[in-house]
């Protein structure tokens, strides 16, 4: 285990290198600066680029960022928040993100499973049809429209919550933002766990378990739900990364200061850093999310061996 | 089936949530001292030198107060100064600062916050994007300075005393105390600023206010900023609005059902949903602050040709444009100087409507005449319109102008370009494009905030187009101190540049908001900061 999760380590330092020197160089060959303006003369776009240490060899700014990134400076913002530390931005727009995101991943993965279990248990019955229906609703309504819905209907018309982020109420105002980004994660986990405990229940060791007399409550938490917990899993990673990093539609229709809204802002805006920090942090999240699912997924389940047995 | 029924209910759901939206809106704010205004733009920077968002001017006018600001009637008044005396023929201006104008952290707001301020605005290696404006003020040796040419402790002002400013100017500007109006002319406090160092103006622990209002549990990156009355302020006594919150919601959708729920009592509507409020008791629909136009590039073999661009401009329907296309309110242009702007000191006329006559609007006859008679001087059939994707509507305003130009210019083809903003503009810098869509707003109330522009030696002349009888007569209007005369050549100039038609005016930008009917005296000003809460009142 421990030769596997190093080995993942150092092909994730290499991933990490060859996004930032892929990133780099893109950004270099845009068209555009991040100073470009109709009223900024050539002299003052010069003197910023000085300033900023834009002016030298593309190869040495590279090898400055990379020397400062390792000391932890992602440099500072040039036009969206002028001259903040990226870190501090980073740091400062997904705490917000991460919040939401997690309220709704811990939201629509409980919903899920439990609408899941309930549907796979009442198979064929309306409580099958009612989940079913439900979790074909969240995945065809995009969540912009979910975010929509429940805005009108408790921002505008019953005025319960707040229809806009507010620093000053993180919680509330993260209510509406919250359902409107569970949906879809609450309806796929709904559809995943009831096909997996279908085909489960079917199988000949859930039977033979069955006909051994065992109670239908352990039966079905102990045999059914343990194992199901594997598709949970492969499914809500991707998934969960997707919501930690903050959803640009919903950010935007909720006006959330998260990361996605301050990752479309920077890229708009041709801010080199952010984009850059923004990039190589979410890189990370992605990487750390998916070495620790590989190693749930041993916890989980014995057969699946990491280092292959060795 | 069951599935597809869900669906269509659900949908059906919708569109009844939807519709039952459409009733009128409150025409009264819920609280009498407090209103809740939203803006589309975010704050990049409270450092008064640094802030280029309007937001972000807006806050630092209504917090740090310079020697100006714009009352609700568009007039310059006084502020931190109480006094300025006038002499050496205009060319000297020495301040006094108000006694009890004082920091919020109690120290006394001295000349030298001005000059350290001033000093720093025009500091080319700071490069504010605002550092033209202490030359446009006439301030001496601003533009050397700014050029490089001059060390920047040459710029013309300096403290006579705690409470004296003196300013000395290289020629006269009539309109200088409307860009000192301008946040980006407020002053700085030097002690506080080297003692806060890199963290100063990050958040609302490393600022002090010389202004009406001070800002409460902020700091950069937030999407709301909670500005309160400040009780040190010179003139508490006469700022009748004690809480203002400024709400950034870039979606129109959601800022208009934050105005009908209550929560906000000012915002900015956008073009599609004009229709729906246009007999809403609280809206309200100005022209704005930008003249969106074409602009040619004359390096470009071809489109040098002036017969062309007016094949082409004729070839506009602008009224079809602002009427059937946009729908929010703007106008079509007549003049590069947008309406509004400035009037003729003499007459009180507007600027824009004075404007030449000769304006190579819509008119197909006049399109097939230039047309013929470009086509025996240039061979060129065909040219790229480019435009960003910064606003939704251009792209329906480009595709029209594509249809119109290739209907009444037979032969002649339009090839669409979509690009990013920066993109357009890092083509526009660099003379890559043929023609764009492009907007230009003034950064202050005078002609030469447009026109100087378009002087051959201007950075911002994008398009290349050079006229030395232009460059004369905005080298005249520097030099005079006769308002008329100056008036009478800048609309000269002005009526050169219309005539060239190397950047056709299309429309001048719509301004519909939704704005409480019982809020007094808060106009949205079309040149520099666009609000000044001070004046502002609840009835």
């Amino acid at each position: 285990m421990k030769k596997y999760v190093l080995k993942r380590i150092l092909i994730a330092v290499i991933t990490l290198f060859l996004i930032t020197l892929i990133l780099f160089i893109m950004e270099k060959a845009m068209p555009g600066s991040p100073f470009n303006d109709e009223k900024m003369s050539h002299a003052q776009v010069a003197a910023l680029y000085h300033k900023y240490g834009l002016d030298g060899p593309v190869p040495l700014q590279f090898f400055n960022y990379l020397k400062n990134m390792l000391s932890g400076d992602f440099g500072v913002s040039y036009t969206v928040q002028v001259n903040t530390p990226v870190t501090t931005m980073i740091m400062q727009h997904f705490i917000i993100s991460l919040q939401i995101g997690l309220q709704a991943t811990v939201l629509g993965s409980v919903l899920g499973f439990l609408m899941g279990i309930l549907a796979a248990i009442k198979r064929g019955t309306i409580w099958d049809n009612l989940m079913t229906g439900i979790s074909v609703l969240g995945i065809s309504l995009p969540n912009f429209v979910v975010a929509l819905i429940v805005s009108i209907i408790f921002s505008y018309k019953l005025m319960v919550f707040p229809g806009t982020y507010q620093p000053s109420q993180p919680f509330v105002s993260s209510i509406l933002p919250t359902i409107a980004l569970s949906t879809f994660t609450m309806a796929s986990i709904e559809r995943y766990v009831r096909n997996d405990m279908i085909d489960i229940m079917n199988s000949d060791y859930y039977r033979l378990a069955d006909s051994k007399g065992i109670k239908k409550f352990q039966l079905i938490g102990h045999h059914v739900i343990r194992n199901t917990l594997i598709s949970v899993i492969t499914v809500l990673a991707p998934l969960m990364i997707d919501l930690l990093a903050g959803s640009m539609v919903i950010e935007k229709a909720f006006a959330i200061p998260g990361l996605g809204t301050l990752y479309i802002s920077a890229i708009q805006a041709n801010d080199y850093n952010v984009v850059l920090g923004i990039t190589f942090f979410y890189a990370v999240l992605f990487i750390s999310i998916m070495l620790i699912v590989d190693i749930l997924y041993g916890l989980i389940d014995p057969r699946i061996r990491l280092d292959e047995g060795k | 089936m069951k599935k597809s029924a869900l669906l269509a209910t659900a949908i059906a759901c919708v569109g009844l949530l939807i519709t039952g939206c459409q009733k009128n809106s409150s025409s009264g704010t819920k609280n009498q001292d407090k209103i809740t205004v939203v803006q589309n733009a975010t704050v990049d920077s409270l450092d008064p030198i640094l802030a280029y968002q309007n937001t972000s001017s807006t806050v630092v006018a209504n917090t740090i107060e310079g020697l100006y600001t714009i009352d609700a009637h568009d007039k310059p008044q006084l502020a931190l100064a109480s006094k300025v005396k006038t002499s050496n023929h205009g060319l000297t201006k020495t301040f006094t600062i108000r006694k009890n104008a004082n920091w919020s952290n109690g120290d006394p707001v001295t000349a030298n916050d001005f000059v350290f301020a001033w000093r720093r605005l025009s500091d080319p290696k700071i490069a504010s994007a605002f550092n033209f404006q202490p030359g446009a003020a006439g301030i001496k040796n601003a533009n050397d300075i700014v050029a490089g040419k001059k060390p920047v402790k040459s710029l013309g002002v300096k403290a006579a005393g705690p409470k004296t400013l003196v300013v000395q100017l290289d020629h006269v500007v009539p309109y200088m105390n409307k860009l000192l109006a301008f946040s980006d002319f407020a002053p700085v406090n030097q002690k506080y600023f080297q003692k806060t160092g890199k963290k100063f103006a990050q958040d609302s622990n490393h600022l002090i206010y010389s202004g009406p209002y001070q800002i409460k549990d902020w700091k950069l990156g937030d999407n709301t900023i909670q500005l309160v009355k400040n009780p040190k302020y010179w003139d508490a006594k006469n700022v009748k609005i004690k809480n203002v919150k400024l709400d950034i919601i870039t979606d129109p959708e959601k800022a208009a059902i934050a105005f009908e729920n209550g929560s906000a009592d000012y915002v900015h509507l956008s073009g599609q949903l004009v229709s729906k409020y246009r007999k809403d008791k609280n809206f309200v629909n100005d022209v704005g602050n930008f003249t969106q136009y074409i602009m040619f590039n004359l390096k470009k073999p071809g489109l040098d040709n002036a017969d062309l661009r007016k094949a082409i401009s004729c070839s506009i329907n602008r009224k079809e444009i602002t009427t059937h296309i946009l729908k929010d309110g703007s106008i079509p242009s007549h003049s590069m100087v947008m309406k509004d702007l400035v009037k003729n000191p003499a007459t009180g006329k507007d600027f824009a409507d004075e404007s030449t006559t000769n304006l190579y609007e819509y008119s197909p006859a006049q399109a097939k005449k230039y047309w013929n008679k470009a086509k025996k001087a240039t061979n060129l059939r065909s040219f790229t319109l480019l435009y960003d994707d910064s606003d939704p509507s251009y792209a329906n305003v480009a595709a029209y102008i594509k249809a119109q130009v290739e209907k009444h210019l037979p032969g002649m083809k339009v090839t669409l370009q979509q690009v990013a903003k920066k993109t357009r503009t890092d083509k526009m810098s660099k003379a890559t494009y043929d023609a764009t869509l492009t907007r230009w707003g003034p950064d202050y109330a005078d002609p030469t905030a447009i026109l100087s522009m378009y002087q051959s030696k201007n950075d911002s002349n994008y398009g290349r187009w050079a006229n030395s009888e232009f460059d004369k007569l905005m080298a005249q209007s520097d030099q005079t101190t006769d308002q008329a005369k100056r008036y009478k050549l800048l609309l000269k100039a002005n009526n050169i540049l219309i005539d060239s038609a190397s950047c056709p005016p299309l429309y001048q930008i719509g301004a519909p908001v939704l704005q409480r009917a019982n809020i007094k005296d808060l106009p949205m000003h079309i040149a520099g900061v666009p609000f000044f809460f001070k004046y502002a009142s609840i009835k």
